[in-house]
Order: C-alpha cells, then structure tokens, then sequence
C-alpha cells in the first residue's frame, strides 16, 4: 500500500497539475468531476493529457477491450460566468481492417459551463454544464462523454491552508459511461507551503480518483492523476489571461 | 462528412499607416482536414505566406500574398507555389457614418474581380454592413494558369450590435457566396486585449446546419516603427473550426490579406466603429520630430486613438 501511495505521488507530481481541474476538457473542476467554480473571465488553457485506458469508455473501448488515448483542449472564460471549450479525444485501438493494425477513433466536443451562483460567505458556488453537447452523426452518434451536471463548491479557509468541497450530480447521455452518473463530488486541498499545487480526491460516481495539480512557472499546468487509486493518467496544460 | 480546422496567419499592416508606406510580413498557414479516412489521424498542408503591402495615396493601397507550400497531404492541387491575394483598394469615409471600400484583383478562395462593401455606422453600438462582387475563377500557381468569366455575383447584408461594457460583439449576415450557394451566418464575440474568441453557427441551403469557432490572436510586436519599408511577422493569428465544410459551400473570399474576424474590413481611421473605436492594436511609434510637428493629434486623442479615430468617435458617442 506504501509503495502503491508513493508510485501514486510521483506520479501525480512528475505530471504535475496546477490550478482547477476537469482540465482535461479545458474547463474548470476537479480530475474527472466538475465543480461549482468558473475560472476568471479571459482565463484560456490549451493542452494536452494522457488518459489511461480505463478513463474513458466508449464503443471501441470496452471494459473487455480497453486502449490508451490522448487528449487535447483548448478553453477560454468568456465571461466569470461563463466557460467555454473544444476538445479532441484521440483513441487508438485495434480495428477491423486487421487483428494488430492500429486505428484511430477521432472524437470532437463542445463544453460548456454557467456560473448561476456565486460563493459568498455562507453559500457556495453554483455551477451547471455540458459536455459534448453537440453530435453531428445522430442522436446515439458518438457523445461518448456527452453529460448534463450540476454541481456546488463551497471553500474553507484553516489558516492559510484550503479545503474545497464539492457535490454534483451528473448525468450521462451515452450508456458507455453511464456508470458514472448520479452523486458526485470530491474534496480538494490547498497547503499553506504550497498554495500553486492542489491534491485532490473524488467521487466519479464509479470510481475514486486522486490527484495533484500543480502551476509552475506561472503558465504551465501540470496534472496527475491515479483513476480509482491505480491507473495513471497525465496532462499538461498552458494557462493565462487574454485581458 | 469532413471536419476542417485551419490555422491561418493573416496581416493587418495598412491600417494607421501612411502614404508610401511599405510592409512586408511573412505569417503561416496551417489546414488539416479529417475526412474520417479509417487508419489515418489527419491530413495537413502547411504553406508560409510571405506578403507586401504598399500604401501609395491616401486610402489606397496595394497588397499581395503568396502561399508557399512546405508540408501538403491535400494532393497535386496545393503542390505549387500560389497566388492568394493581389488587389488594390480605395477605401474612404463618406460623412460621418459611412464607410465604403472598393477593391479589384485577385482574391483568396480563387477568385478574381471586383469587390465593393460599406459599413453604416449608425449608431456606437449598432451597425450594417454590405458587400457585392462580381467574380470569377482564377487560380495562380507556379506552372500555370486557370480562370472562368468573372459572371458570378456574390453578396451578403446585416448588422452588428456591439456591447463595449461587456466587449461583446454580435453579427447576423445572410447573403450569396462564392460557388452561388447562399446562407446565413450568426457569430457572438468576446473581445479580449488582443484576443477575439467566436462562436459561430451557420445555415446553408446545400449544407444545412454548421458551428463552430474563430479564435483570433493579434501577434506582438503591437509597437511599429514608422519606418518607410518595415518588415515584420505576420499580425495575427487565426485558428478556424467548423464541424462540416467542404471547399465549394459557404465560401467566402477576401479581398485583402490582413482581413479578419477581430478588426473587419476597414481600417480604424475609416470606420471607427466597435473595437476599432475603443483601443487599437497596434501603436505607431513616431519619429522624435514628427511627435512634436503631431503633439497636438495625440493630445487629442488621449487614449491613444488616432485623431481621425477620435473624432469620429466622438460625434458617434451618445450625447449626454
């Protein structure tokens, strides 16, 4: 359990993450969770991760037949309300056109996320959204990670150090990831000796995710990630301000 | 159906500049295509766009820009070396709130002829706009020459709400594009400081429905020298998604190089309107006798706008 925790460490470290997260989509939130929090308007991120092949389930990617794949972003904060991303989901598998020829599944989506209410000193942020809201193939096309959320986030200061909580429900359009529907939420921590790096824990639905995301050189986000404590997944992201 | 995204660098170097003023820029081009080729992740075409720009009267102008393939997949067609933009243009203000442009050459997407717009400026947050063009075929390449009659006529009309407090920017277009098909097309703008980010939807009567994205990034450095000859990167860079596409529907040309979604088809001086109006790009380093022979522009202007810029804004601002 030791060596599992510390593998688990640097892992998330040598991947490194910074600020929020579900940044794997370009938007704001946890690992693969999303919390009440939009990012300050002008906020941009475009990078790049590495899912593990249990992260993302989808018609080629069974749980009897699972495959790696990467994924792109690129999000903005048009407003402090409002989030916007593209997203690209690069999976690799073995197709039909031979038993060993690797193939490429290319998926695109759109996310989206409101800010409805904002964090006060009792109440705590609340936030809706979509991801993958559009399909151009048809209705059961390819939105694998198509989902409706809601979720609140409430911050606690002890001292100088951070604890956020969050509580979400989902729902899932496609049935391949419809596991991870229903209550979700997670609790984040800031250190006070750290206060560019957040570990996090959450709730899929499913699974029980932990992670660090950290900020290094004030543009680079680096993330880790151990899906259900034992499968890695990475990512890198470039941050800023656009105003 | 094929998914197109594209990276085009463009330039903005005639606006602000001054009579037998020269620019030559160098941006690049990056196109890659899914059109979902199973055991194949994308194909791409990598051009750099080397250009000039020749202010040579007031208004007037002179651009040119090539497209130098040095990455293609798209096959024999986008090998060669090719024309892109090769026109010269007038664009002028009429009173207060008109702005008008004429151009005639060659134009992006293929085409050749002659090119009106106008932009009225009717109120700071409302205006319309028009284009006309009489065009036809023409594609220049290394090794030869293609055309057709200029015999089509493409066109488009609408209007923008521009909402500065928030920088927001909203514009409906419907109107006949370059292969005869015609459309509508929906944008909302954020404006950032030197960012715009667009989403964008799209009817055509051949296609349908579409959306999709614009980002567009005004590249540094936003102070020029006011050199005769400058040369310089290109100015922007613009990133283009659209979720189907194809090369002969809802296509539509330009008529300048530096065109693009974040400054419009005027100059700021002709149509401060919008963006245009509020804070410009690029600065213009003056020489230390010039600024003395313009202090009295710049005190005018004490944003930063040119004075003509100012002016107009000025008798566009709401009255108290």
């Amino acid at each position: 359990m030791m060596k599992r925790t510390v593998i688990a460490l640097f892992a998330a470290l040598a991947a490194a993450i910074g600020a929020s997260a579900q940044a794997y989509l370009g938007i704001s939130g946890m690992m693969y969770t999303p919390d009440g929090y939009t990012a300050e308007a002008g906020s941009f991120s475009v990078g790049g991760n590495y899912h593990n092949a249990h992260a993302v389930w989808n018609d080629y990617n069974t749980p009897t037949e699972l495959y790696n794949s990467a994924q792109f972003h690129l999000g903005v904060a048009a407003f402090n309300w409002m989030e916007i991303s593209y997203s690209f989901h690069l999976k690799n598998y073995i197709g039909f056109v031979g038993p060993q020829v690797a193939q490429y599944d290319k998926d695109q989506m759109f996310n989206v996320k409101f800010r409805l209410l904002k964090e006060s000193r009792w109440l705590p942020t609340i936030a809706v959204g979509a991801n993958d809201v559009f399909t151009s193939v048809n209705v059961d096309g390819n939105q694998y990670q198509g989902c409706v959320y809601g979720a609140a986030s409430k911050t606690v200061m002890l001292s100088r150090q951070q604890l956020r909580f969050t509580l979400g429900y989902r729902r899932y359009l496609h049935d391949e990831n419809s596991h991870r529907q229903g209550l979700v939420g997670g609790v984040a921590y800031t250190p006070s000796f750290a206060p560019w790096a957040r570990a996090m824990v959450e709730w899929t639905g499913s699974e029980i995710n932990c992670g660090i995301h950290a900020l290094v050189w004030r543009h680079f986000l680096l993330q880790g990630s151990l899906l259900n404590g034992r499968w890695p997944s990475a990512g890198i992201a470039f941050t800023g301000s656009l105003l | 159906m094929a998914v197109l995204l594209s990276i085009v660098s463009a330039t903005r170097c005639c606006a602000q500049t001054r009579v037998g003023e020269v620019d030559v820029f160098m941006g690049a081009d990056l196109r890659y295509r899914d059109i979902y080729l199973e055991n194949s992740l994308f194909e791409t075409l990598v051009c750099v766009t080397p250009g000039v720009r020749w202010c040579f009267a007031p208004g007037w102008d002179v651009a040119a820009q090539l497209f130098v393939p040095v990455y293609n997949d798209y096959g024999k067609e986008f090998s060669k070396v090719r024309l892109n933009v090769a026109s010269v243009a007038k664009q002028m203000r009429l009173g207060r709130k008109f702005a008008v442009k004429g151009s005639a050459g060659f134009f992006s997407q293929d085409r050749y002829g002659v090119d009106f717009k106008g932009m009225f400026m009717a109120t700071p947050w409302l205006a319309f706009e028009a284009q006309a063009g009489l065009t036809g075929y023409s594609r220049v390449t290394a090794f030869g020459w293609q055309m057709s009659p200029m015999e089509r006529l493409t066109g488009l009309v609408g209007g923008s709400i521009f909402i500065a407090p928030a920088s927001v920017q909203m514009r409906g277009r419907i109107g006949r594009y370059a292969y005869g098909d015609w459309g509508f097309d929906g944008e909302a703008m954020r404006h950032f400081k030197h960012t715009t980010v667009a989403l964008r939807g799209r009817w055509n009567k051949d296609m349908g429905l579409m959306f999709g994205f614009n980002v567009t990034v005004m590249l540094p450095p936003y102070n020029r020298s006011r050199k005769k000859v400058r040369i310089r990167p290109a100015s922007s860079v613009e990133l283009n998604y659209t979720n189907r596409s194809d090369y002969f529907t809802h296509v539509r040309y330009a008529t300048d190089p530096e065109e693009n979604i974040r400054q419009g088809w005027f100059t700021p001086e002709v149509a401060p309107w919008g963006l245009n109006a509020l804070r410009p790009d690029f600065n213009y380093v003056e020489k230390e006798g010039e600024k003395k022979k313009d202090e009295h522009r710049t005190d005018a202007a004490s944003n930063g706008l040119p004075a003509a810029s100012q002016s107009l804004t000025s008798n566009l601002a709401p009255k108290p």
